[in-house]
């Protein structure tokens, strides 16, 4: 029972890497636009105090630095906004659900039926507007393995999470 | 452990606890309150012209009396009972709460113990439930008697919602004692305690005290200050050396002193569940853990308790929120011996089968360079001035060689040994730390790689489980995905119980 032994078994595995990934509602960019937007619109009351307080002549320098460092960010954001929502994607399997993100930082999470403890629908206000839904996985423990998969049509989010909790109750039911 | 025991009617009327709660919760308060307030205490105490007239023993007063007041309607507001298979704990006046723990949600059921519990023979009792809302229930005060009786009650209760075979639970093997802590031995631990946690505590009470002192009293600084001068007139070189000698002995006692405290007289059992601890000097606790509920061990030793070639055991759970120190199923000081008990009752056969044993990319050594000293150092050339000597510029001149030392150690001592029902990884710079894991206790695995990463075709693998997270960091991306493939089918194959 070596590691060896389990070579060959494993190139016949079900790979995740070959799966295809849904990508998420189209609308759900305009959602992340307008998050990012009402952050950054926030975010600006910093630079615009600073260009109204500051008098000290050897701080001036700070009433350029942060507006622009606002703007860099901004941009940056939206940018990552913009490129990171093509690589947002879910995948369902037989056993499990996968969903993938990021751009900086890329990451592929599956979470096996088996082991999901409930899974929930929420819906944030702009997402309300759009009509779309989050469905939130959850497994035991910490938060640290709980999935949430944003961007979904309320059908695709209801279909979802019927197949899942589904496929959770057979496999407890064939426990018992 | 026999069900008979329990008659229909058990529980199903709402229970108050012990009234020693009364009691202990106007302790908490009293200790709660301590906690928030010792820095204006403090001043009020070392300022004596504040205390005229006799207004603050009025303030104590009526504090007191509320407080009493408090925990009295706490108390009677309390209620515990039992509804179909829940334990409903119901408390509050104006905003009732009612709690609801399915029995077979329950993770472990703890005793706990202090001076005035003891004192009165009675336990509080603490439920854990692995929610991912982070819940946890306790009831203050219970006569012990009655505390073992609900433990045994929802045990059993939950043994009849996992099984329907109860025939295999009803042969009940003793208790069979894997270690006692002996003086020596306890010795030995304090000796190999972690002193700088010591060191950190003494720094933020200092800095608390400077900052409420100085906010508050001008006049106190002023008098801190001239001591410090004085010391400086003295000698300063002989003035450092006292103050260090002073404070290593300092830390030495505070540890040794926390050591026997806590585990004073620690007995560590296999029971016919799990395992079980009691330990404490003053405050006794109880805890068990039952085996199918471990997720992960882990075993550490660091230098100084490698002489004495003693670990540290952590049997980690499924727990509502991340496990603190203070609740972590914890052993220190085991021998290895002993350490291969557990092993063997979590992981049959684990040291007689061959791991497969890698190591992670020389990589890793870069990023923390980078991370650790390169960043943090850049300050360094534009605020201080580091190219004169003096006592800052050696250390961040040091400071890098340290890192660049301390991050190849870090990658030539990190390894992950794999075989078909298990991992078991080793990592630490100067200590180590062992994980095992069994592939089926997974709940979820992801692998994330930086843009950096990703050119180079590494990525770090995380592996989920109920009682925490395990991070493989810079892995072959092609290993990495047949291990996780691998850990999937392991889990999705999987048909035992995993919590």
């Amino acid at each position: 029972m070596i590691f060896e032994n389990n070579q060959i078994q494993i190139d016949q595995l079900p790979q995740v890497e070959t799966v295809d990934y849904y990508l998420l509602d189209a609308s759900y960019l305009r959602v992340s636009y307008i998050g990012n937007a009402i952050f950054f619109a926030f975010l600006l009351i910093g630079p615009l105090v600073s260009i109204v307080i500051i008098d000290d002549q050897n701080l001036a320098f700070l009433k350029i630095l942060l507006p622009s460092l606002w703007f860099i960010l901004m941009l940056f954001s939206f940018w990552v906004t913009s490129k990171g929502f093509k690589l947002k994607g879910y995948a369902l399997r037989e056993k499990d659900i996968l969903y993938r993100q990021g751009i900086l930082f890329r990451s592929t999470t599956a979470i096996p039926f088996n082991r999901v403890q409930h899974c929930e629908i929420k819906e944030g206000p702009i997402e309300r507007f759009f009509g779309l839904k989050t469905l939130e996985v959850y497994t035991a423990g910490g938060q640290s393995s709980d999935l949430s998969i944003p961007g979904l049509r309320g059908e695709a989010a209801q279909q979802l999470k019927t197949f899942i909790v589904k496929n959770t109750s057979e496999d407890e039911s064939d426990e018992v | 452990m026999n069900q008979m025991k329990f008659n229909a009617g058990f529980l199903q009327k709402p229970e108050r606890q012990s009234p020693v709660a009364i009691l202990l919760i106007l302790f908490r308060f009293a200790i709660t309150i301590l906690k928030q307030a010792w820095p204006v205490l403090l001043i009020l105490f070392l300022r004596p012209s504040s205390f005229k007239g006799d207004s603050w023993t009025i303030w104590v007063a009526g504090f007191g009396a509320l407080s009493t007041i408090a925990s009295i309607i706490a108390y009677f507001k309390f209620y515990y009972f039992v509804e179909e298979d829940e334990l409903i704990i119901e408390k509050g006046l104006f905003q009732k709460t009612r709690l609801n723990i399915p029995f077979d949600r329950i993770q472990t059921i703890n005793f706990r113990q202090n001076p005035i519990h003891r004192f009165f023979n009675v336990v509080s009792l603490e439920i854990d439930t692995a929610g991912s809302k982070g819940k946890e229930f306790s009831i203050t005060a219970l006569e012990k008697d009655k505390a073992e009786a609900i433990r045994t009650f929802l045990i059993s209760q939950k043994v009849d919602s996992d099984t329907d075979d109860p025939e295999v639970n009803t042969t009940v093997i003793p208790d069979k004692k894997l270690l006692h802590l002996s003086t020596i031995d306890l010795i030995k631990v304090g000796v190999g305690q972690n002193h700088l946690r010591g060191l950190g505590i003494i720094i933020g009470g200092v800095f608390a005290m400077l900052e409420v002192i100085e906010s508050s009293e001008k006049g106190m600084m002023k008098r801190i200050q001239s001591i410090f001068h004085e010391g400086q007139e003295l000698n300063q070189p002989l003035f450092i050396f006292y103050a260090t000698v002073a404070l290593i002995l300092f830390l030495l006692i505070s540890s040794f002193f926390m050591t026997f405290l806590k585990y004073y007289n620690l007995q560590f059992l296999r029971t016919s569940k799990g395992f079980k601890v009691i330990a404490g000097l003053l405050s006794r606790r109880e805890q068990s853990a039952n085996m199918e509920k471990i997720q992960m061990i882990r075993w550490t030793t660091n230098p100084l308790k490698k002489i004495f070639s003693m670990y540290d055991l952590r049997l980690l759970q499924a727990s509502s929120s991340r496990v603190s120190r203070k609740q972590a199923f914890y052993i220190p000081g085991i021998y290895n011996h002993q350490l291969s008990a557990v092993r063997e009752a979590y992981f049959p056969q684990e040291q007689l089968i061959d791991f497969e044993s890698h190591g992670i990319s020389k990589r890793i050594i870069f990023k923390r360079i980078l991370l650790f000293a390169i960043i943090p150092m850049i300050p360094g050339f534009f605020f201080f001035n580091v190219y004169n000597s003096g006592f800052i510029a050696f250390v961040w001149w040091l400071w890098l060689p340290f890192i660049i030392w301390t991050s190849i150690l870090y990658q030539r001592n990190w390894r992950y040994h794999i075989s078909a029902e298990g991992i078991r990884t080793t990592k630490g710079i100067f200590g180590r730390s062992h994980t095992l894991l069994k592939w089926y206790k997974i709940q979820g695995v992801q692998k994330q790689q930086s843009i950096f990463q990703a050119r180079r075709g590494f990525t770090d693998l995380q592996f989920f489980t109920a009682a925490g997270t395990i991070t493989i960091p810079y892995f072959e991306e092609e290993k990495a995905h047949a291990l996780m493939d691998f850990a999937l089918y392991k889990v999705e194959s999987a048909r035992e119980a995993w919590m």
